[in-house]
């Protein structure tokens, strides 16, 4: 390592005054005797009195005025929509997406134009759990279900009835009348929409 | 030896002026000239300090607005545990910092939506005349220009250490990096500042 390597480690800590008595007798000593490093260090000395001699940038005899201007427009702003707090945000957001799903998923099953096929589907389930347990080969088991399956789309909808509103309980003596009364609710329902 | 800041403290002891620590406190405490207070101490040297970093006064006075701002809705979010001036310093300079790289998103743009035969560039002169003769106010132009020219990392450190006088303690807590990179970086800055301003400073 020459001296001029040596000492340029020193350079930066020469100019914030941080070199020890020794160090810094050492350092302007080379100084002395290279005039590389003795024009290297003038320079910067000078640098560093422009830049601390940099004129201030004025600032606008405003500011004050458009600061206060400022804050006041920003808090006012603040304040009335303080009270819709980010958890109420959230919450309104939540059950808007609520809303939409239920609403999409009831769209979905009355889109269907074959409802009575889930209940169908349904009823062939609830057959088939209900296969007596002496039918064991597939095909009488089949059978089984044919034969129990109901045949009027009316009766599909009277026993999936119960499953639709559960604190209703249809028994066989009352399917009539619970058809009338659905009749009835159908045909209200149709005029009020009309 | 005491640093600029140092200083100041020991002489607002002595005119029993609040220091910035018991303004902030004060603000915090529901007292409004306390704010003001620190806007009037703070505003010139917040402005010359992020002009640096934007080259514009209009733009350099707007970031230091926001900074205020900022400062007025999250006073309780300051703690005496720093120096005041160095969080608002690290405020001011990140807002800084975020309105360069914005302009910088935008001049891409802009680039990119530009024909290529309309393209219309300033190539700067990489090596200017020296001029011996140019007058004070010249000689300031020119090194603004020059450090305007400097690398963020290399530009922040120079001003905040020879322009604005802070520690490089300071220096390292406004800009949360270590001391050794701020020393190493205040040296290379000021080496490329002193190679580009030679025939000024000779």
């Amino acid at each position: 390592m020459t001296p001029c390597q040596r000492q340029k480690k020193r350079l930066r800590a020469y100019l914030d005054n941080e070199l020890a008595a020794i160090e810094k007798k050492e350092f302007e000593s080379h100084l002395d005797e290279c005039p590389d490093c003795g024009d290297h260090v003038r320079r910067l000395k000078s640098l560093r009195q422009s830049l601390k001699s940099l004129h201030s940038i004025p600032c606008d005899s405003n500011f004050d005025i458009l600061l206060r201007e400022r804050i006041r427009r920003e808090m006012a702003g603040k304040t009335s929509r303080s009270f819709v707090t980010p958890a109420i945000r959230w919450s309104f957001a939540a059950v808007a997406v609520l809303t939409i799903s239920l609403g999409s998923i009831r769209l979905f099953d009355t889109s269907q134009p074959n409802q009575t096929n889930a209940m169908v589907a349904h009823e062939t389930s609830t057959a088939q759990s209900a296969i007596p347990a002496g039918l064991t080969s597939s095909s009488d088991q089949i059978q089984y279900v044919m034969d129990n399956f109901p045949e009027d789309p009316a009766d599909e909808i009277v026993a999936a009835r119960p499953k639709m509103k559960s604190n209703i309980k249809a028994e066989s003596g009352d399917s009539t009348r619970l058809d009338q009364n659905y009749q009835e609710i159908t045909n209200n329902i149709r005029t009020v929409s009309f | 030896m005491l640093d600029k800041t140092e200083n100041t403290k020991e002489t607002m002891r002595k005119e029993n002026v609040p220091t910035d620590e018991q303004l902030i406190e004060r603000f915090q405490n529901g007292d409004m000239y306390a704010f003001d207070l620190i806007v009037k101490r703070y505003k010139d040297q917040l402005i010359n300090f992020v002009y640096h970093f934007l080259g514009d006064r209009i733009d350099a006075e707007d970031v230091v607005q926001e900074t205020f701002l900022r400062v007025y809705k999250n006073k309780h979010l300051y703690r005496n545990i720093a120096k005041f001036s160095t969080w608002i310093y690290t405020i001011a300079g990140n807002l800084a910092k975020t309105e360069l790289r914005r302009r910088k998103r935008r001049r891409l743009m802009s680039i990119s939506q530009m024909g290529f035969d309309s393209r219309d560039y300033d190539i700067a002169d990489e090596d200017p005349t020296p001029d011996k003769s140019v007058d004070g106010k010249m000689k300031e132009e020119t090194i603004r220009n020059e450090i305007d020219q400097l690398p963020i990392r290399f530009k922040e450190v120079v001003v905040l250490r020879d322009i604005q006088e802070f520690s490089y303690e300071e220096i390292s807590d406004i800009l949360d990096i270590p001391i050794g990179t701020v020393k190493s970086r205040v040296n290379r800055g000021r080496s490329r500042l002193q190679k580009k301003l030679k025939h000024l400073l000779d």
